[in-house]
């Protein structure tokens, strides 16, 4: 076997007091020596040459990042070393160096680097210094650990081993460096030269910390807190209250693994610091791991407070520990599982849901496998922080590829299949281990609840979908885009092998802002391509791309597919099929076609309860008022369709079916009969988002808009969010006043209702009004100089 | 004086400083042995006025560099010791006096000076302290260094590091800063030039930015200055000397641009580095005075009144720790309508140094709701004004409604002119003498001007003397329109003796509706603005029912009914003034800015119990921000 080679990379500015000994120390072992040079005034270039490197400038940006990259650049080797000036090699480890860059499996390693303190007091930290020579892995940011990142979305953490292979860093030390030159650079200060040099050490650092922690600084902060840890000896009085605030740093940056390996390492250095359990409880809060929280507590309480040396809080960010074990005994519910779960997550670019999904299942999640095909966000490193185990797969991005993958990876007895969008219901956990507990057949369909938009919870479709199955290498899944595995265990086992299990799972996927979903569209429509080259035309990958069409709004194309998945699918074709035709048909305005498809349908299916409300919609829309209001009945008949059988949406079997009635009532100039109708529809109260603007609309317009407020408070629907419902809708009408009295009612409920999430509504509601009554100042004084002047105190409306 | 061994050189450097030269040489002269002026290119009589009081006139070009200047200032100099200073700039008597006794002490190297700065030419008013180093022993090697607001101190450290710099206490009052000043513009805009040009080198000096910051302000281009202060943050150390002052005066800035929720963070930030700054506080006070937060404001300024003494370093307003903060809490008080609270504040302000007219006459409009009877008010007025002029006292008891008090003056003696007439006439008005007013109206003569608004009280004076005599008195010899269109005041000033007669005599006089209801309109307009709320109401009241609807009245009652408490009643006149006449953009912002009070309050309410609740703080300042600039009261850049 070739013998791999290695680049030391470095950048420097007037270290001619440490650079020759750092490249001395590493001269046995690597092959290329590479000096980036960002503007020395002293002979620091000249010794580096000397000693065999390769000199090059770049001009000092401010950015770290950019100059160490530069380094890397000019790399040649196989692998690279990272060192800083004041950097050396320990001899006794130089060897594991060697050995390590033998591995074919391994892409980076977290060496060890040690400080090396005037008395003799070491700290260490493990750092990512030594890694493959290839373009990706590229350092981010301001300090070393950042090229972290690069190297996990690239390869997976797998890839990244540890030895013991160790770097002393003299860094402070005064009796070995120029330390007013190295504050200099940092501080880039005359004045603090000139006025204060003596306060380079690491009490001063620690109080630099502390003041970006109080502004909410928190990685300025933790960028001095390591400043002053390479200053600090473990007897310091600071240095456990330092420890403390480096922890909570890490913390408030979400970089929860990190913190935990700091805090492992830090509990053999003071074993007797119960606040350091407590920030470890943190953590495992933080990342949803209940039972691990109260474990850590419970460390914390057995070490007690007995050493004062330690500046003990006690708290949990502000929280007694005890009311933290009591808000969350719910949820501790790991140890009455008899089963071994694993979880596996298929995320890309999800940066703002992962940690939620994450956080959703982590109680029972024995382990934690996600698997991307392409992530430029921060997606990994949240995942990485948070516990997750990360698998890259290139090229192919078809979803069975990568679940069968991550399934592969799985060890547990079941398997939990997860999109980075997915969130499991917490209070349905205890329900998943009960069924699992005593399981006796192969998988389940659990209920996955698909939100439309951000701005209106309640519009959402129900549907039951395999997502938990028992760990068995011939289950797979077929198809590019759908979630089909059902169908091979259906080939795997007996009859009636799919039971459903009560288990919500919120799905946030649909709701993506349009640029989003265009590329989203694409591509989808790229993998169900696949899937037609895979399985022929059939009926699933047509109804997949009347799917994709109706997702983006187009209703013709949709209807199109749709069609044709109907004409080639088996008799009778499935629910969902005939739901979604129906909409496109009610969506295209063809109500006497929509019409003469739901009474096929409903031969079929006589409960599916959405079909006959889409036809009430339809007989409306036709001014057939006494056929709208015998679909509308039925549907209240119905009640709502089952999630088991049926694609659901909500409210078409309760409080839309109201609203149906009562639009049809209005149309029939029975205004008494409507209001009753939209009464009936409010008993829902998840419907109020549908029903409260109807009502205020028809009571604006039918009974004037001074009778609003006094018509909620009669009847009982006066509270604070329908009140903001209500001010809306008046606002849309420009009843200026009305809006105003609503709100105001509204603040009083914050009290009322202890519910101080109200004030976000209603502020919104606020500036909606406010931006309403200045878009008609426009309206009516174009091009009003006075009036321009407040536009950009408008920009947003 | 030891001619041979001068003790004290004197040394300067000019250019056109005819109108100053002179008061800073007569301040300085006696008290030092020799004055050196380094002229870099006066085009006045700047040379020749020097020369006359003594002092030795040397000239030199002027090469952009403020300590090449200095430098050559100081070479010629003989003296042992060395005192710098600038032409618009006074010694006063003490530090005069004193001067020598400072230069015979052995141990001191060097003298730091408080240079107190007027900003206007009033001395009762804003003085702001600064620091710095005037006097210093004569040696070759300490020299000024720094193109624009050169520095001695490092180079005398430098050549000397035990050097003993002793801060003297003693003041130089400096005159630049007064802005009616024109030629501080000239100076300022000089250097903005020089700053940036120095910057172009050096383009990561924190001081540099910093003084460019101040020079953009004073020039009034806000947004530029806040750009050099962000940089000056940027790059400056914790430990800078000028970082203190940075604070204060970004945060000035972003308070004047009306930037409310940064400058609370940057006061936030740097009351952490320096909780002992009452400036800052000061600062916090007034935002959030703004957001009408009082009770946080309260707390600022009554933390600003613990310093009774500012650190030397922070560069500090006079009377923050003083009257300003107390005029404040006066209005603190006020708006909690706790009136004698706010006039025992107002009182300690006038008491600690608030002797401008307008603190005296907040004092009088406090006090008159503060006390029950008009005998109580009389006492407390008549001895708490004594540092008044005639003038202005009386006016203030007049207003104050102390009528009585206004005659005693009058009778008192001494000289009375027009002005005074026709305030004693009012008064006797106002006791329902008619003769004794009218004696003093006739005082008056035609040349006079307040012969017009004489004339007008003296045809009210004969009617409502006489109810009788009303008709029988011929039309006025001056059109009564004119008046109501040029000075609605007086006619609003008989309104207040007598209501129903006023305007049944106006009525009289004026022959078509439309004029009254114009008049009308104007007094309540005047009413509205003078607080006097019932009134306002029924003047626009009989204005709607006498005449058809208009819009104007519409939203005039609107903000009556708010002042008075009636918000709902209120808002509902503002969108029916809107609904009338929609393209008057006057009416949708009179309608936004009442909206918007009327959400601010309730969002206050909630900032009561959530106060660490970013995005209610947030709110409050984007609504306030917005409030501020409805007033039309933002300035522009």
């Amino acid at each position: 076997m070739k013998k791999k080679s290695i680049s030391l990379c470095m950048i420097a500015k007037n270290e001619s007091d440490t650079i020759g000994q750092c490249i001395k120390s590493a001269l046995p072992y690597v092959d290329q020596i590479v000096v980036v040079d960002t503007g020395s005034s002293d002979n620091t270039r000249e010794i580096a040459a000397n000693l065999g490197a390769e000199v090059w400038e770049f001009p000092w940006n401010n950015d770290f990042s950019a100059a160490r990259n530069f380094s890397l650049e000019k790399a040649r080797s196989d692998w690279i070393l990272f060192m800083d000036c004041d950097e050396e090699i320990d001899q006794n480890t130089g060897q594991l160096l060697l050995e390590a860059v033998k591995s074919d499996f391994y892409h980076a390693y977290y060496i060890k680097v040690t400080n090396i303190l005037a008395d003799k007091n070491q700290v260490s930290l493990y750092s990512i210094r030594l890694f493959r020579n290839l373009p990706q892995y590229r350092f981010r940011g301001k300090i070393h650990e950042q090229i972290a990142g690069s190297i996990l979305e690239n390869c997976g953490q797998e890839k990244i081993g540890r030895i013991n292979f160790t770097l002393l860093h003299h860094g402070y030390n005064p009796e070995k460096v120029n330390i007013k030159a190295k504050i200099m650079r940092n501080i880039s200060l005359l004045e603090e030269e000139r006025n204060n040099p003596k306060k380079n050490d690491g009490f001063y650092y620690y109080n630099l910390g502390i003041e970006f922690i109080r502004q909410g600084k928190f990685q300025e902060a933790l960028e001095k807190f390591i400043e002053s840890l390479k200053l600090t000896v473990n007897t310091a009085g600071y240095a456990p209250s330092l420890v403390n605030k480096l922890v909570v740093c890490l913390i408030e940056l979400k970089r929860y693994r990190d913190a935990l390996e700091q805090l492992a390492y830090f509990q053999e250095v003071y074993p007797d610091y119960s606040d350091l359990y407590l920030l470890e409880a943190t953590c495992h809060l933080r990342c949803g791991r209940f039972s691990l929280a109260k474990k850590s507590i419970e460390k914390a309480k057995a070490v007690g407070n007995n050493n004062t040396i330690y500046p003990v809080e006690g708290t949990i960010f502000g929280q007694k520990p005890e009311a933290l074990l009591e808000t969350y005994q719910n949820l501790m519910l790991a140890d009455q599982k008899k089963f071994q779960l694993s979880v596996c997550i298929l995320a890309n670019n999800v940066e703002n849901n992962i940690a939620r999904c994450l956080t959703s299942i982590a109680e029972l999640a024995d382990e934690i496998i996600l698997v991307t095909t392409g992530c430029d966000d921060n997606t990994l490193n949240i995942a990485y922080q948070m516990g997750a185990t990360i698998f890259r797969l290139n090229g192919d991005k078809s979803l069975s590829k990568s679940r069968n993958f991550a399934c592969q990876q799985a060890s547990g007895d079941w398997i939990l299949s997860l999109n980075g969008e997915e969130e499991v219901q917490q209070a349905d956990l205890k329900t998943l281990i009960d069924y699992l507990n005593r399981a006796e057949i192969p998988a389940y369909k659990v209920k996955v609840k698909s939100f439309f938009t951000q701005n209106d919870w309640s519009l959402y479709q129900e549907e039951a979908l395999c997502k938990i199955f028992r760990n068995n290498k011939a289950f797979s899944y077929q198809s590019c885009i759908s979630e089909d595995i059902h169908r091979s265990i259906a080939d795997n086992c007996r009859e009636e092998i799919l039971g459903f299990l009560p288990l919500t799972i919120f799905n946030y996927s649909f709701i993506l802002k349009p640029p989003f979903k265009q590329e989203n569209f694409k591509k989808n429509i790229a993998l169900i391509v696949q899937d037609i080259k895979k399985f022929g035309k059939n009926t699933a990958v047509y109804e997949a791309l009347g799917n994709e069409f109706m997702k983006i709004n187009n209703f013709k194309k949709a209807l199109y597919y749709l069609k044709k998945a109907l004409v080639l699918s088996d008799c009778p074709a499935s629910p969902s099929l005939w739901y979604k035709t129906v909409n496109c048909l009610f969506k295209l305005n063809s109500f006497s076609d929509a019409i003469d498809l739901v009474k096929k349908a409903v031969q079929y299916y006589p409960d599916y309860t959405n079909l006959f409300y889409l036809e009430g919609l339809c007989y409306l829309k036709l001014g057939s008022l006494e056929e709208a209001e015998k679909s509308f009945t039925k549907c209240l008949e119905l009640g709502e369709a089952n999630w088991e059988k049926y694609l659901v949406q909500p409210g078409a079997g309760s409080y839309l079916a109201h609203c149906g009635l009562a639009e049809t009532y209005l149309k029939e100039n029975n205004l008494q009969k409507c209001l009753k109708q939209y009464q009936l529809a409010a008993r829902y109260p998840e419907g109020h988002n549908t029903v409260i603007p109807l009502l205020t609309q028809v009571i604006i317009e039918n009974l004037g808009a001074e009778r609003v407020l006094d018509y909620l408070q009669e009847n009982n629907l006066a509270s604070g969010l329908n009140l903001c419902l209500a001010s809306e809708t008046a606002i849309r009408k420009d009843c200026i006043i009305t809006s105003l009295m609503l709100l105001d009612t509204a603040f009083t409920k914050i009290h009322e209702e202890k519910n101080s999430g109200l004030y976000e509504i209603i502020s919104e509601k606020i500036f909606k009004l406010l931006g309403r009554i200045f878009n008609n100042a426009i309206k009516d004084n174009p091009q009003n100089p006075e009036l321009e002047n407040f536009k950009c105190f408008f920009k947003y409306s | 004086m030891d001619i041979s061994k001068p003790l004290i050189s004197l040394c300067m450097i000019v250019k056109n400083e005819e109108e100053n030269i002179a008061r800073c040489l007569e301040s300085i002269k006696s008290y030092v042995d020799e004055i050196l002026i380094l002229d870099t290119g006066s085009t006045d009589q700047t040379p020749k006025i020097a020369k006359k009081l003594g002092a030795v006139v040397s000239f030199g070009t002027w090469e952009n560099d403020f300590s090449r200047a200095r430098n050559e200032s100081i070479k010629a100099a003989k003296g042992k010791w060395i005192l710098i200073l600038d032409a618009d700039e006074e010694v006063p008597e003490e530090t005069g006096r004193a001067l020598r006794e400072l230069a015979e002490k052995e141990e001191a190297e060097a003298y730091i000076f408080n240079i107190v700065n007027y900003t206007t030419k009033d001395k009762d008013c804003q003085k702001q302290i600064g620091l710095n180093l005037r006097m210093f022993r004569n040696n070759p090697l300490y020299t000024f260094q720094g193109k624009i607001h050169e520095q001695i101190k490092g180079n005398i450290l430098k050549a000397n590091p035990g050097a003993k710099i002793i801060h003297s206490g003693l003041n130089i009052i400096h005159y630049g800063y007064c802005s009616d000043n024109k030629k501080r513009k000239e100076k300022n805009l000089r250097n903005i030039e020089l700053l940036k040009e120095a910057l172009a080198e050096n383009p990561r000096d924190a001081f540099l930015h910093y003084n460019l910051g101040v020079s953009y302000y004073v020039n009034g281009r806000l947004e530029k200055a806040i750009e050099h202060y962000q940089r000056a943050k940027q790059l400056t150390g914790t430990k800078a000397f000028f970082r203190p002052v940075l604070f204060r005066n970004f945060a000035i800035c972003l308070f004047d641009l009306t930037r409310y929720e940064e400058a609370l963070n940057l006061l936030n930030e740097g009351l952490s580095y320096y909780p002992d700054y009452p400036d800052l506080y000061y600062l916090k006070g007034q935002i959030y005075f703004a957001l009408r937060l009082v009770n946080h404001a309260q707390e600022c300024f009554e933390n600003c009144l613990k310093f009774t003494r500012v650190k030397p370093e922070y560069v500090s307003t006079q009377g923050i720790n003083g009257f300003l903060s107390y005029e404040y809490l006066a209005d603190i008080y006020g708006y909690k309508n706790n009136w004698p609270k706010a006039t025992e504040y107002q009182l300690l302000a006038v008491k600690n140094g608030a002797k401008s007219y307008t603190s005296a006459h907040r004092l009088a409009v406090f006090a008159a709701r503060s006390f029950q009877n008009k005998r109580d008010l009389s006492v407390f007025l008549k001895e708490n004004l004594h540092h008044l002029t005639r003038e202005n006292k009386t006016n203030i008891l007049f207003n104050a409604g102390c009528f009585n008090l206004v005659l005693e003056e009058f009778e008192s003696g001494g000289e009375n002119n027009h002005q005074d007439l026709l305030l004693a006439a009012k008064a006797q008005m106002h006791f329902k003498k008619w003769e004794k007013a009218q004696k003093y109206l006739d005082l008056i003569p035609a040349n006079s001007e307040n012969y017009q608004e004489a004339q007008i009280l003296k045809y009210f004076c004969l009617c409502l003397k006489d109810q009788s005599s009303e008709q029988k008195l011929l039309k006025p010899d001056f059109s009564i329109r004119a008046v109501i269109n040029t000075n609605p005041e007086i006619i609003y000033q008989l309104l207040l003796f007598d209501k129903e007669r006023t305007l049944s005599i106006c009525k009289n006089i004026l022959n078509s509706s439309a004029d009254l209801n114009l008049l009308l309109s104007k007094l309540g307009k005047i009413a509205l603005k003078t607080g006097n709320l019932n009134l306002a109401e029924s003047l626009f009241l009989s204005n709607l029912s006498s005449s058809h609807h208009s819009p104007e009245i519409y939203r005039l009652l609107g903000e009556t009914y708010i002042s008075m408490g009636e918000k709902t009643e209120g808002l509902y006149f503002l969108c029916q003034a809107v609904l009338m006449e929609p393209n008057k953009s006057e009416n949708y912002l009179c309608l936004l800015k009442h909206v918007v009070d009327y959400f601010a309050e309730r969002i206050r309410e909630i900032f009561r119990i959530y106060p660490h609740w970013g995005l209610i703080t947030h709110h409050l300042c984007a609504l306030t921000t917005f409030r501020t600039k409805l007033d039309g009261k933002e300035v522009s850049s």
